[in-house]
C-alpha cells in the first residue's frame, strides 16, 4: 500500500488543526540497515475531530501518532499544527507547544508514578508551567480535573496509584492529560488494557471530556468496534503507509482496499459477511527493513497484480471525503453490515 | 447419556494472603462431553483462570482447593502418582496467553516440540522429529523443518501461539484448555489461530475449555458459554441460545457495554457502574448486586443458587431479566434513582 499523494488533505477547510505531509520516520536497525516504521503519510485533522489510527502490529500507526508530538522527531516530512510548523521548532519554542499536545498510554498503572500522591502526578504539569505561584489556583484546578474525570478529589487526591484499579487509574491518566488544557491528546490503546465493562466507561469519559474541553483526539486501537465508536475519521495503516482514510461510518459500509476489507473480516461476529476477505490475508506481515516494492500490500493481497508488484499507487477520492490507495479497490454500491450477534 | 468427560462439582478454591483469605472460586461446577467445546467468559478476577489452573493442577501450594474433579473417570485430586506422571501435558494439555513466556527462549523450537513426545511417549529422536515437523504443518508453519531449527525470537506472534499449540497437541490430549490464546494478537492472527483450533479440534474430536474475555469470540466458537463473575457462574447456556436470550442481570449489562460495530459512530456505550467485589471481603447476597440496575433488598440478604431455566440453561439471579417481576423490580428502581443495594443509578462519579 502506497499510500503516498497529498489528496486525503482538506485544504478547503478552514478550521485544519494538524496537516501532516509526507511523514517519514525511521530508525537505525544496526549493520547500516534502516527499519521504514512510517513511509510518506499525509493526512490531516480538524479542529474537534478524532482521527482513529488502525492497522496491526507493525502497521506504524503508534509512530506515526507520536511523530506528530515530536515524540520522537520525525525523520522527514512536515507536521504544522495551528500556523506553526513543529518539526522546525527548536528548543524553547518547542517546548512551549507542548502542553498543548499531551499523551494517554494504554497501561494505565505503569504509566503512573507509584511513588506519588494522585495529586502530585495530575499537578505536575501545573508546577512545571509555573503554576506554583497561586497554590490555591493549582489545588483548585487539579479538583476541578479529577472531579470532571469522575473521582471525588478529597479522596482520590490523597491516595497513591496502587491503591486503584485498572479503570480508575486510566482516569487518573486522562485527568493528567487534560490538566494544562491542551487541545490535542493522542490517546495510544488507552482501553486495550481495561476490562469491556470498564472500557466503556473510559470510552464515555474521553467523549465528555470531548465535548467539555474542546479537544482533539488521535485514538490508536486494534479494536476496530471501538475505533469505530469514538472516531469521526478512521485512517488504516500498513506497513508505515496508509491505505485507506474515511469518515468512520463510510469506511465500516464500503471498506474499498483489500487490506481494510480484511481487517474488517477478522471481527469475531458470527455471520461476518466478510470473513472470507480474512481469509485470504495469508503469511506474514513483511519486514520493514525490505518493504515490498509497488503497493507493499501485495504479498498478501489476493487482488495483486504486475503493476501491484511494480508501482506504488497513490491516494485517491473514490467517493466523497473516502480516499484509498489502491490499483483494484472493492467498489460496490451494497454498503456492508457486519451484524452484532 | 454417559458421564460427562469433565466434571467439576462444587468446587472451591482460596488462597491464604497476607491480608486475609481470598475466595476465588466459590461453588462452581462444570460438566463437559467428549468433543465440546465450553466457552469460560469474564472479566479480570472472575475467576476464569482459576477455575482452568485447578484442573491443570497448576495451583500454587498457597491454595486450598475443595470440590470434586474428574476426568474420564479419574479423580483428578488423588491421582495416583505413576498416573500422574504422564496425565497433565498428555491427556489435559494447556495453551497460555503470552507465546513469548510459554516458550523457552535458549532452546530450539524443535527441540520444545519434541520434549514431551520423548519423554511421554518413549519416541525415539527420529519418531519425535517427523511428528513434530508433521503438527508444525498441520498448525500452518510454513517450512517446518527451517523453523525446527529456530529459536523463539525469530518468530512473530501469530507463528509462535502455533508453536505453543503444536507442542500442546503432541501429544494427543483429548482436552485442550486454551486460556485466553488470542489475547495478546492482532485481530486478523486470532481468526486464523482460533479457526485453526476449532479444525483441529474436529479432526481429533477433542474438547476444549476456551477462556476470553471476548463475548464474539466465545459466540463463534463454544457449543456452550459460561458467565463467570467473582468466582461464581452466573449463567450458563448453549451460545446458540445466550445471545438471544440472556437472562442474567450481568451478562445482559456486559453485552450492552461493549461496542457494536454495527451502530454508527459516537454511539453512547452503557458502562457498568463500580466495579467487581473485593474477593476478601464478599458481600453476603448475591456478588453482582452492588452494579446491578434489578436489585432488591433479597438480592443482598441470600445468594442465588444456579438454577436450571431451561435446556442447558442456567441462571443464578432471583430476577432474571425478562421476568415480569424484573421488569417491576427496574422500574422501581428507576423511579428512585437507587437500588436497594445503593448503586446510584443517575450519578456518573466513581465510587472510591
Amino acid at each position: 500500500m502506497a499510500g503516498s499523494g497529498h489528496a486525503p488533505l482538506r485544504d478547503d477547510r478552514d478550521d485544519i488543526l494538524i496537516r501532516v505531509k509526507d511523514l517519514v520516520m525511521e530508525f537505525p536497525a544496526g549493520g547500516g540497515k534502516v527499519v521504514h516504521a512510517v513511509s510518506g503519510v499525509t493526512f490531516d485533522v480538524a479542529e474537534g475531530e478524532t482521527l482513529g489510527l488502525v492497522g496491526e502490529s507493525g502497521s506504524g500507526k503508534s509512530t506515526t501518532a507520536k511523530a506528530v508530538i515530536q515524540l520522537p522527531r520525525p525523520t522527514s516530512g512536515s507536521v504544522w499544527f495551528r500556523g506553526q510548523e513543529l518539526t522546525e521548532l527548536k528548543g524553547e519554542a518547542l517546548r512551549k507547544v507542548r502542553p498543548e499536545l499531551q499523551m494517554i498510554f494504554q497501561d494505565p498503572i505503569s504509566s503512573l508514578n507509584p511513588r506519588r500522591k494522585v495529586s502530585d502526578v495530575v499537578g505536575e504539569g501545573i508546577r512545571v508551567w509555573g503554576g506554583s505561584t497561586d497554590g490555591q489556583f493549582t489545588e483548585a484546578r487539579i479538583n476541578e480535573i479529577l472531579e470532571a474525570v469522575g473521582l471525588d478529589p478529597k479522596i482520590a487526591g490523597e491516595r497513591y496509584p496502587h491503591e486503584f484499579s485498572g479503570g480508575q487509574a486510566q482516569r487518573i491518566s486522562v485527568a493528567r492529560s487534560l490538566v494544562l488544557d491542551p487541545k490535542v491528546i493522542v490517546c495510544d490503546e488507552p482501553v486495550s488494557a481495561l476490562d469491556v465493562s470498564v472500557q466503556a466507561q473510559i470510552l464515555n469519559l474521553l467523549e465528555d471530556m470531548k465535548e467539555r474541553y474542546g479537544l482533539t483526539l488521535l485514538f490508536i486501537s486494534h479494536d476496530l468496534s471501538v475505533v469505530k465508536n469514538i472516531s469521526d475519521r478512521v485512517a488504516v495503516m500498513y506497513l508505515g503507509k496508509l491505505c485507506e482514510i474515511s469518515p468512520s461510518d463510510e469506511l465500516y459500509a464500503n471498506p474499498a482496499h483489500p487490506y481494510t476489507r480484511a481487517l474488517l473480516g477478522a471481527i469475531p461476529e458470527p455471520d461476518n459477511p466478510l470473513a472470507a476477505e480474512a481469509e485470504t490475508l495469508s503469511g506474514e506481515l513483511p519486514s520493514p527493513i525490505t518493504p515490498p516494492p509497488g503497493c507493499r500490500f501485495h504479498t498478501r493481497c489476493k487482488y495483486a497484480t504486475d503493476k501491484c508488484r511494480e508501482d506504488e499507487p497513490q491516494m485517491e477520492e473514490i467517493r466523497p471525503d473516502h480516499f484509498v490507495a489502491c490499483w483494484h479497490p472493492v467498489i460496490t454500491d451494497n454498503p456492508v453490515t457486519i451484524k452484532a450477534s | 447419556m454417559s458421564e460427562p468427560q469433565l466434571k467439576v462439582e462444587d468446587l472451591r478454591v482460596a488462597f491464604a494472603t497476607p491480608r486475609g483469605s481470598v475466595q476465588a472460586i466459590d461453588g462452581l461446577n462444570i460438566s463437559l462431553e467428549q468433543g465440546e467445546t465450553l466457552a469460560i467468559v469474564g472479566e479480570s478476577g472472575s475467576g476464569k483462570s482459576v477455575t482452568v489452573r485447578t484442573v491443570m493442577n497448576l495451583l500454587p501450594s498457597t491454595a486450598s482447593i475443595e470440590g470434586n474433579i474428574t476426568f474420564d473417570g479419574l479423580d483428578l485430586r488423588n491421582v495416583p502418582k505413576d498416573r500422574a506422571k504422564h496425565l497433565w501435558g498428555v491427556d489435559v494439555a494447556m495453551i497460555f496467553q503470552d507465546p513469548m513466556t510459554s516458550l523457552n527462549p535458549v532452546k530450539r523450537i524443535g527441540s520444545q516440540i519434541t520434549e514431551s513426545m520423548r519423554y511421554h511417549l518413549k519416541y525415539s529422536k527420529g519418531q519425535a522429529k517427523a511428528k513434530a515437523i508433521e503438527l508444525l504443518t498441520q498448525v500452518g508453519i510454513p517450512e517446518p523443518e527451517k523453523r525446527m531449527r529456530q529459536y523463539p525470537h525469530e518468530l512473530s506472534g501469530g507463528m509462535r501461539q502455533r508453536v505453543v499449540i503444536a507442542m500442546a497437541l503432541a501429544c494427543e490430549p483429548k482436552l485442550l484448555i486454551a486460556d485466553e490464546p488470542t489475547t495478546a494478537l492482532d485481530v486478523t492472527v486470532q481468526k486464523h489461530i482460533l479457526d485453526l483450533l476449532g479444525e483441529l479440534q474436529r479432526e481429533r474430536g477433542m474438547s476444549m475449555i476456551l477462556i476470553t474475555h471476548d463475548l464474539g469470540v466465545a459466540g463463534g466458537r463454544a457449543d456452550q458459554i459460561a458467565v463467570m463473575y467473582a468466582g461464581r457462574i452466573m449463567e450458563e447456556a448453549p451460545a446458540s441460545t445466550i445471545f438471544s436470550s440472556m437472562r442474567h442481570p450481568y451478562t445482559e449489562a456486559l453485552f450492552e457495554s461493549i461496542p457494536s460495530v454495527s451502530d454508527p459512530s459516537h454511539t453512547r456505550l452503557t458502562p457498568i457502574p463500580g466495579r467487581p467485589p473485593d474477593l476478601l471481603n464478599l458481600p453476603t447476597g448475591c456478588r453482582y448486586a452492588a452494579r446491578c440496575r434489578y436489585a432488591q433488598v433479597s438480592c443482598t440478604e441470600a445468594l442465588p443458587s444456579l438454577e436450571s431455566i431451561g435446556t442447558n440453561h442456567s441462571v443464578a439471579c432471583y430476577l432474571p431479566v425478562g421476568s415480569s417481576a424484573a421488569i417491576d423490580a427496574r422500574a422501581q428502581n428507576e423511579a428512585a434513582g437507587v437500588t436497594a443495594a445503593g448503586l446510584d443509578l443517575h450519578s456518573n462519579m466513581e465510587i472510591l
